[in-house]
């Protein structure tokens, strides 16, 4: 697993490569909520070259969404791929949260 | 126990009361027969018999437990001990398998007429018991309806079991007594030692099959992990966090506890609303009785 994130025009992006399951989980939920507890508000996830996600990997982003929330924040994904577009779409996650095709379009979108 | 769990457990137990007499008077008859009659199969069918009636007794003694009115005790029920029960008795059904086909093999190789006083007795028996055991399959299958249980299933396959072994025990001494002059005859009694033995393995291997993952106490699987994310998703408004999600198989039962914060203004029916809500999502998804949302 992979965890990454950079700041662009008061946007963090944040990048996870490889497996979000049970065992990864914990590590990039901390590091999510690091991220908020450091004053970061607005999130683009960029999940290219995420090829897995368990229950509990959403679960961590649902958690995650919620504490943004709370500080009127907001989270938005991009660059799905194969099995994780598959499991967006089965816990309806794509009802819930933007997605887009890329993380200039996603900066675009949250820059207006 | 409610009423409706306690005339369920009621006819339960009345199914195998009679199972366990008419499961015990097979045991000594199928020793009669197969002491008299120089029939490999008739051995087989008195050591499947014998461990059908081991099946029975300790489905008896279960559903004597679960009477006494104690499952409170134990968190998840009586449901691993069911399980742990089936493994029992399929390691005891693989065992047989192996002496019977032996046996079998050997009978094949030097094929040998079956006679004596024990092949008509075995024609009437396995006459009367294969309608007993056809009654008592069909007994099960409404029990099932009513409420499927891993017992209630081991019996049921129990009972078909006895019921196809009585069919083809039936066939073979008929074929055996008609055409005794025929040497072609003399293979029909191992034939149908091996076809006993096909069934046993059939049944053993599903009891494996059903016991063995029962007894793991485990999460459920990720596919419905997912289910439960979903309802989540679809509540998401209505909750302010998600605290802890523990799944647990247990006896073929699924458990699931859902522990959520929701906002300390929110009035409490609407509180309520929302956990019914998703409790009966959950649930209606799994199909599992046992959905539990807990407001942290």
């Amino acid at each position: 697993m992979q965890f990454d994130s950079k700041r662009n025009n008061g946007v963090t992006i944040v990048s996870v490569k490889g497996r979000m399951d049970a065992v990864t989980t914990p590590e990039i939920d901390g590091k999510l909520t690091g991220l908020i507890d450091g004053g970061e508000r607005r999130l683009v996830v960029d999940l290219a070259g995420l090829d897995y996600i368990s229950s509990a990997g959403l679960r961590s982003l649902l958690a995650t969404a919620k504490r943004l929330k709370a500080e009127q924040g907001d989270m938005v994904f991009a660059n799905l791929e194969g099995h994780v577009t598959e499991v967006f779409k089965i816990s309806g996650f794509y009802a819930l949260f933007k997605v887009y095709a890329s993380v200039d379009v996603a900066l675009g979108q949250l820059g207006k | 126990m409610d009423g409706n769990n306690k005339k369920s457990t009621a006819k339960r137990s009345s199914v195998a009361a009679t199972g366990l007499v008419s499961g015990g008077a097979a045991v000594g008859l199928a020793l009669f027969i197969a002491l008299t009659a120089n029939s490999i199969a008739l051995w087989a069918d008195w050591i499947a018999t014998l461990l059908d009636f081991l099946a029975i007794v300790t489905a008896w003694w279960g559903l004597k437990k679960a009477e006494a009115g104690k499952t409170d005790f134990y968190n998840y029920g009586f449901g691993r001990l069911e399980s742990l029960a089936s493994m029992g008795m399929a390691t005891l059904m693989a065992i047989s398998l192996i002496c019977i086909m032996a046996a079998a093999v050997m009978r094949l190789q030097n094929p040998v007429p079956v006679k004596g006083v024990g092949v008509l007795v075995g024609i009437a028996l396995h006459l009367i018991f294969g309608g007993i055991n056809i009654s008592l399959v069909l007994k099960s299958l409404v029990l099932e309806r009513i409420g499927r249980t891993a017992l209630i299933s081991a019996q049921r396959r129990v009972f078909t079991i006895k019921a196809t072994a009585n069919v083809l025990m039936f066939s073979s001494l008929g074929v055996s007594y008609l055409f005794r002059d025929h040497i072609w005859a003399s293979y029909a009694d191992p034939v149908a030692a091996i076809a006993i033995a096909c069934t046993l393995l059939a049944g053993a291997s599903k009891m494996f099959k059903f016991s063995v993952h029962d007894l793991l106490d485990c999460a459920i699987e990720e596919q419905s992990q997912l289910l439960i994310i979903r309802a989540l998703t679809r509540h998401f408004e209505q909750y302010e966090q998600i605290h802890d999600i523990r799944t647990r198989n247990a006896g073929g039962n699924v458990y699931v506890e859902v522990f959520l914060e929701f906002a300390p203004e929110s009035q409490y029916a609407t509180v309520m609303k929302t956990i019914r809500s998703l409790q009966e999502e959950i649930r209606t998804s799994l199909q599992c009785g046992e959905v539990l949302v807990i407001p942290v």
